[in-house]
């Protein structure tokens, strides 16, 4: 699934090992989220919509699967 | 240093239990040959001889907290992986055991579980390769 976790995670100067601790995931999970190769649960989509402090659907592409 | 990520605690948890399950095994499995070695029969050969299953039990069961206690992603890689892993060796023993039938020969359960073993570590790799 598309989504624009990278362009977020730049934003704020973050690097991947430190999204995935704030998230409190692995960076592999970061890695794989990022290059639109894993769909998110639930929860999980909300943590990062937390983080960034945005609508899912700002981050997701529901139209995008792969 | 105690680190804060869950997934972190999970896979440092995992290898002190896994390390610590191995020089387990290593050190059973030494006694248990020795025992068998030099003398010791009837039922307790048995018994000497599977013991070496204990550290190996250990070492399922740090498997199994680690798969609890990691994230999603991980957790759905190691799984599908070890799907694929099962699926693929009980295709290959099938296989072997219509072969045998024309007269190859019998091979040892112990392939069963480094075939399984070896196409997990594969499959796992693999997996992880294609999704970055």
């Amino acid at each position: 699934m598309r989504n624009r976790i990278k362009v977020l995670r730049v934003e704020r100067d973050l690097s991947q090992a430190q999204l995935a601790d704030e998230l409190g995931i692995a960076r592999q999970t970061v890695i794989a989220l990022e290059a639109g190769k894993y769909a998110p649960s639930l929860p999980l989509a909300f943590k990062i919509a937390k983080l960034f402090a945005r609508p899912v659907e700002d981050i997701f592409d529901p139209n995008s699967t792969d | 240093m105690k680190a804060t990520n869950p997934t972190t605690r999970a896979m440092r948890r995992y290898f002190r239990e896994f390390w610590i399950a191995i020089a387990a095994y290593v050190a059973i499995l030494s006694a248990s040959v020795y025992g068998l070695d030099h003398g010791v029969s009837g039922f307790a050969r048995y018994v000497v001889a599977v013991v070496p299953v204990l550290p190996v039990i250990g070492v399922f069961v740090a498997v199994v907290r680690w798969l609890r206690a990691t994230d999603e992603y991980q957790r759905q890689t190691t799984i599908t992986a070890m799907a694929i892993a099962g699926g693929a060796t009980a295709l290959i023993n099938v296989t072997y055991g219509f072969l045998e039938n024309a007269g190859l020969p019998s091979v040892s359960v112990w392939t069963t579980y480094v075939l399984f073993m070896i196409i997990w570590l594969v499959a796992t790799l693999t997996l992880q390769r294609t999704s970055r």
